[in-house]
């Protein structure tokens, strides 16, 4: 199957409000499906391009099953204009994501699929009730918690920086890293952290995030969630599980696939994890493409 | 800017530059790259090569930042990602390409903005790239330089290492195959190869220099470099930051800083605005 190239893309400005986002659009090399795929970036200001460039890698293999693909960078990040200093999970860019979400419209896609990792698997939650004609989700590492004001990057750092391990062999050889992890892990206790699950739910009831799933489930929106078992947030995810969001994927039997990795996922912080990101999300879309669509003239 | 597909073109209301974003080059692969114009004639050109790894996440904001300040002043700017890296087209990347990204890249700029004096901004592994491509009368701002691409790759290794120390069991090996990992990042045996005969010291003869440390004075190995540049005549500056941090690791601080950009900025307009 041939991928795309630069020759498929075409980079265009997507107005919300004041800003300007640069996005680039990379089209069919098959057969059009009618199908956009908005690919969402995680947070800590990593640009559209991902880690190592693996929504570029993704974007270009999905136009060659025939999708209309779209990258870009969030408000205050990459190319983009604008300032973002938090990667706040309770106030996120949702019209950053509506914005590429009516631009794919306007160049041709009939139906909308939402792919996130980490930042950008709640940014497609968040937007999918306002997505009429969502097709499908593939949300990778989703946070579980929601920390008003707090940086994902810096607990994770945080939580490396606890380990003994770690802080025995870092001072007898590299002094410098030392002091970085220590200035992450003083951060980490300076930034306001807000309660688990969101601040302002009722008890009993579901996170945001859960019903935001449950209305694309209602809408009968495929799923594919995917998940590391060493990942940060795991135990929490775990725990989800065992609760409201266990409970919503059991009402809707057959929409949601569930995938765990035995690896570190969050971040596609390694080429084996990005492989894997890229491999699911390509297989589940391919095949959903095969059962849903003839392509269209 | 394009060739087959098309550019995007935006101006900002507030300041009244031009940003045009688009794939360029002649060869089967092409690479993405922005232009940032003055809303009148440019009085500068500056051609911005960009670091390779986590570090060109880190950097990534500062570097727009920058091109966008020197725009508002009159500063034309090109930045852009080399081949096999960023939004361009997949390549087996060298020193060799990357250099020749970057002559690409000046090329285009004088096309569309006209003839003008050249800075060459080069952030970590691109300060390597662009003073191994400057020209004489050219300057060169450096944030950050290594002195040679093996230091470059030594040092990415180390902080793998170091981000790793805390993974969980079960993580990938670093190598596989011609790609080594590091951060996250597929880099070739080929472009180790090359890197490993890349100094510092081969830079082509320039007017002027700002070499920009986050941390003290550059490291003992640039004062060989440094005093070679100023007994051809040119002249040198060196400003530490005094931030003491680390552009590996992605981290809060990806934000622009404010005295990395206006240092830059207010260097490059000297040339012009006295």
């Amino acid at each position: 199957m041939r991928h795309a190239t630069s020759r498929d893309e075409a980079p265009v400005w997507l107005r919300t409000g004041d800003n300007h986002l640069l996005a680039i659009h990379t089209t069919p090399v098959s057969a059009s499906l009618g199908v956009g795929v908005l690919l969402l970036s995680g947070g800590g200001w990593i640009p559209s391009t991902q880690r190592n460039r693996m929504y570029v890698d993704l974007a270009r293999r999905l136009a060659g099953h025939g999708f209309d693909v779209m990258r870009f960078d969030y408000a205050g990040v990459g190319e983009s204009t604008g300032e973002t200093r938090f990667f706040d999970l309770l106030s996120p860019h949702t019209p950053d994501v509506l914005a590429a979400v009516d631009t794919l419209r306007a160049r041709g896609a009939s139906r909308i699929v939402l792919v996130g990792t980490c930042y950008g698997g709640r940014m497609a939650l968040e937007a999918a009730p306002e997505v009429p004609d969502l097709a499908a989700m593939v949300i990778s590492c989703i946070p579980v918690e929601d920390y008003p004001g707090a940086s994902e990057n810096l607990l994770w750092h945080g939580r490396r920086a606890l380990s003994r391990d770690v802080w025995r062999r870092l001072r007898t050889k590299w002094p410098k890293y030392v002091r970085i992890f220590r200035d992450q892990l003083t951060g980490l206790f300076k930034r306001p952290v807000g309660s688990i699950g969101g601040a302002s739910r009722p008890a009993g009831a579901p996170p945001g995030y859960v019903r935001q799933l449950e209305g694309a489930l209602h809408r009968n929106v495929p799923v594919l969630m995917l998940h590391g078992r060493a990942d940060n947030h795991f135990p929490q995810f775990g725990s989800a599980l065992q609760h409201h969001l266990g409970r919503a994927i059991d009402a809707h039997p057959g929409l949601v696939t569930l995938e765990l990795w035995e690896g570190e996922l969050h971040g596609e912080r390694t080429l084996a994890a990005q492989r894997y990101t890229i491999d699911m999300t390509e297989g589940f879309l391919a095949a959903w493409a095969t059962n849903q669509h003839t392509p269209v003239s | 800017m394009g060739g087959e597909t098309p550019s995007a073109e935006r101006i900002d209301v507030q300041s009244g530059i031009t940003e045009t974003a688009g794939f360029i080059g002649e060869s089967e692969a092409r690479f993405f790259a922005v232009v940032h114009q003055p809303p009148v004639g440019a009085k500068a050109g500056v051609v911005m090569a960009p670091s390779l790894l986590s570090d060109r996440i880190r950097t990534y904001r500062a570097e727009v930042g920058a091109a966008r300040q020197l725009a508002a002043r009159g500063v034309a700017v090109i930045r852009f990602d080399y081949r096999g890296f960023g939004h361009s087209d997949e390549h087996d990347a060298t020193v060799e390409s990357m250099v020749e990204d970057l002559q690409t890249a000046r090329r285009h700029l004088l096309t569309v903005a006209g003839s003008l004096p050249i800075t060459l901004m080069g952030i970590k592994w691109g300060a390597l790239i662009a003073a191994t491509s400057a020209q004489p009368a050219d300057r060169l701002v450096l944030w950050e330089p290594p002195t040679t691409g093996a230091g470059y790759i030594k040092e990415a290794s180390r902080a793998h290492r170091v981000a790793s120390m805390g993974s969980p069991p079960g993580a990938a090996p670093p190598t596989n195959g011609s790609i080594t990992e590091m951060l996250g990042f597929a880099v070739s045996d080929r472009l180790q190869d090359s890197a490993a005969q890349l100094t510092m010291g081969e830079a082509a003869q320039v007017e002027r220099v700002l070499w920009l440390t986050t941390a003290g004075k550059p490291p003992s190995a640039a004062s060989v470099i440094i005093e070679a540049w100023r007994a051809g005549g040119a002249q040198v500056e060196i400003a530490a930051l005094g931030t003491d941090e680390s552009w590996w690791f992605i981290q809060p601080g990806a934000l622009p800083d404010d005295n990395l950009v206006g240092t830059t900025v207010r260097w490059i307009c000297e040339r012009f605005e006295t």
